[in-house]
């Protein structure tokens, strides 16, 4: 790093000026990262990722969610934002990534994944290095990267789950979705021992339906696979999320005394103090994927 | 008068015990009241050896005992003086039947010279060079006893000492030999095993680090309700089928785990330290080697580096097969396909 004196930083274009800026935050600052997950789809993780992101902008700062769902992503429909360009431009070397990211009204950034392109639910290794290496930059001066990642178990899909700091498992209370998250959960135990799971039930009947159905989980990863999970809270099932994803607000703008607003709420008050657990000393997920490339 | 073998006085039990040894076998003679006079060098036939900076686990986790034999005044002596792990200031008392009727008063008395006084203490023990009291903090006292009445721990319990702990002095015979320990007595101390117990001990003041603790021991009963946890006012040691697993300590502001193995202490500062001890506990319990231990065992074997799977099997070794823990239970299959028992653990619940 060269220290640039004051008169020399007057005289930088102004683009060469804010890539300096960023890159002399990107050596001071480490930002954690959490991995939402789910093993089946239809769990409402996109929803979860976009209204738990939205409560912690509000105290950390900004926030930005990374949709690695690349074939299929809708966390811009979840915002309210209409992405101009997707990651397929970027892997043509047509864009930069930062020309990717679109800002909401509610300091979330998000950087969408593409709907309907299938060859992107399958990146090669050299595609996957190209976007590592360039994630890193777009990281400047946000305070939490989320990634909501696909459902299933894809390689892909593991792949940016095993360089977060957590990964907050998404079920609801049915038995696919609990058999689904458990077979999530022995597979990012493979590529990482040490993973920090966490999970998160939605759509419950109550707290004592939501805390049934993690209960459930944990004996049986507790039993058989002698490893802890943790619980996040619940989110119950609640008539004012669907009128919310129409009208393309998250659900704690638009109706936030309701039930599953004041769930999430809770959730992200508990995750905002595991966050502050985080190791600063360990590489944050864009080093750690770069790293693996 | 009936001669036979006496008891030995607590203090004496107390010196051996911080020894890691048991008081030596009193001879059958009848004392002369010179004998039971304590002296710098002990009694006559109970030879009581300065402890000198001595860890007094016996007692409480943490303690230690800095000097013996402190005369505060003409007729105001205490048997050992320390600290806890904290750093608060301890007077250790030592009675017997003999001493018990003074009791209550010593212990006002002493109250009222440490209030007027403590600073000579402080200015003695820093001259020396004797660090680790924080002379701030309340001083405690440590009563242990021996062949006393159940009267004296009625009057103990009129009195108002916040700061007061108390312990009694038992023995048994067991083959042949008679052994000694130091309980705690209720409701003052908690004996040594008792239930229930705040999760964590009072003597650990950050709040995030009883916050860490609480995680561990939560973490340890996600796993299974068969932990059980015992501890004192700084101290939890949790056993599994009576043996034990994992001990915290508070000492000095921090918080420590030791756990058996190499690199066997541990400090616990944050959620990844908490992950750590979890790890090793569970490596522990079922026997499967840590990352540092095949390193190690690789070097001792001349093969550093060499990948385990290349290394040549020793025909004179019995292995166990791949995977398969102390506990008896099938090599996990970490791939994502659920077995029949677990589909059934889904299914049952």
């Amino acid at each position: 790093m060269v220290k640039l004196s004051g008169a020399s930083l007057k005289r930088m274009p102004r683009r060469l000026l804010e890539r300096w800026r960023m890159q002399r935050r990107r050596t001071t600052q480490r930002v954690p990262s959490i991995g939402v997950a789910s093993g089946k789809g239809g769990t409402g993780k996109t929803f979860v990722t976009v209204n738990l992101g939205v409560v912690l902008a509000r105290s950390l700062g900004k926030v930005q969610i990374f949709d690695t769902d690349l074939g299929l992503g809708n966390a811009h429909l979840h915002l309210g934002v209409k992405p101009e360009f997707h990651l397929n431009r970027f892997l043509e070397g047509r864009v930069e990534l930062e020309d990717l990211l679109l800002e909401s009204p509610y300091r979330v950034r998000l950087l969408p994944g593409g709907s309907g392109i299938s060859r992107l639910a399958q990146l090669g290794t050299e595609e996957l290095g190209l976007l590592s290496r360039a994630i890193s930059r777009t990281l400047s001066d946000s305070q939490l990267l989320m990634i909501d990642s696909a459902a299933g178990i894809s390689p892909q899909t593991l792949m940016f789950l095993q360089h977060t700091d957590y990964v907050l498992v998404v079920v609801t209370p049915s038995l696919p979705s609990l058999t689904d998250a458990y077979a999530l959960i022995k597979c990012m135990i493979l590529r990482r021992p040490r993973v920090r799971i966490l999970v998160l039930v939605n759509r419950a009947d109550n707290d004592e339906h939501a805390l049934e159905a993690f209960s459930k989980l944990r004996d049986v990863s507790t039993r058989f696979l002698s490893f802890p999970v943790h619980y996040l809270g619940g989110v119950p099932e609640d008539r004012a999320v669907e009128p919310a994803l129409v009208a393309k607000v998250p659900l704690v703008i638009r109706a936030p005394q309701s039930p599953a607003a004041r769930g999430l709420r809770q959730a992200a008050r508990r995750l905002a103090r595991l966050l502050d657990d985080v190791d600063p000393g360990q590489a944050g997920f864009a080093d750690s994927l770069r790293q693996s490339f | 008068m009936i001669a036979g073998p006496l008891p030995p006085h607590p203090r004496v039990v107390l010196s051996s015990l911080i020894r890691g040894e048991q008081p030596p076998p009193v001879a059958a003679k009848p004392p002369n009241l010179s004998e039971l006079l304590p002296s710098e060098a002990g009694s006559a036939g109970e030879s009581v050896a300065p402890p000198s900076a001595a860890d007094a686990d016996v007692l409480e986790t943490g303690l230690v005992l800095l000097e013996q034999n402190l005369g505060l005044d003409d007729d105001l002596e205490v048997d050992f003086f320390g600290h806890d792990a904290s750093g608060a200031p301890v007077l250790v008392l030592c009675v017997d039947g003999d001493d018990e009727e003074h009791v209550p008063v010593r212990l006002l008395d002493l109250l009222r010279w440490l209030d007027r006084n403590v600073f000579l203490l402080r200015t003695c023990f820093e001259e020396a060079g004797c660090s680790g009291v924080r002379w701030a903090l309340t001083p405690r006292f440590f009563l242990v006893t021996a062949n006393v009445s159940a009267r004296l721990f009625e009057r103990l319990s009129g009195l108002s000492c916040q700061e007061l702990e108390v312990f009694d002095v038992c023995s048994l015979l067991f083959r042949g030999q008679r052994r000694y320990f130091v309980r705690g007595i209720a409701p003052w101390t908690s004996p040594t095993r008792s239930v229930p117990l705040p999760i964590a001990p009072d003597g650990l003041e950050d709040p995030c680090l009883r916050d860490l603790l609480e995680h561990v021991l939560e973490r340890l009963e996600g796993l299974t309700p068969d932990f059980e946890v015992f501890g004192d006012r700084f101290s939890r040691s949790v056993f599994l089928n009576g043996r034990l697993c994992l001990k915290l300590v508070a000492r000095s502001g921090e918080l420590f785990a030791a756990v058996s193995g190499p690199n066997p202490k541990l400090r616990i500062r944050s959620r990844r330290d908490v992950d750590s001890v979890i790890d090793r506990v569970l490596r522990g319990l079922m026997g499967m080697p840590g990352k540092q231990d095949e390193t190690e065992a690789r070097r001792v074997n001349g093969e550093a580096g060499r990948p385990r799977a290349e290394r040549e099997p020793d025909p004179g070794v019995t292995r166990r097969p791949a995977g398969r823990a102390r506990l008896g239970r099938e090599p996990v299959d970490l791939t994502s396909r659920l077995t029949d028992d677990e589909m059934e653990a889904f299914l049952n619940k």
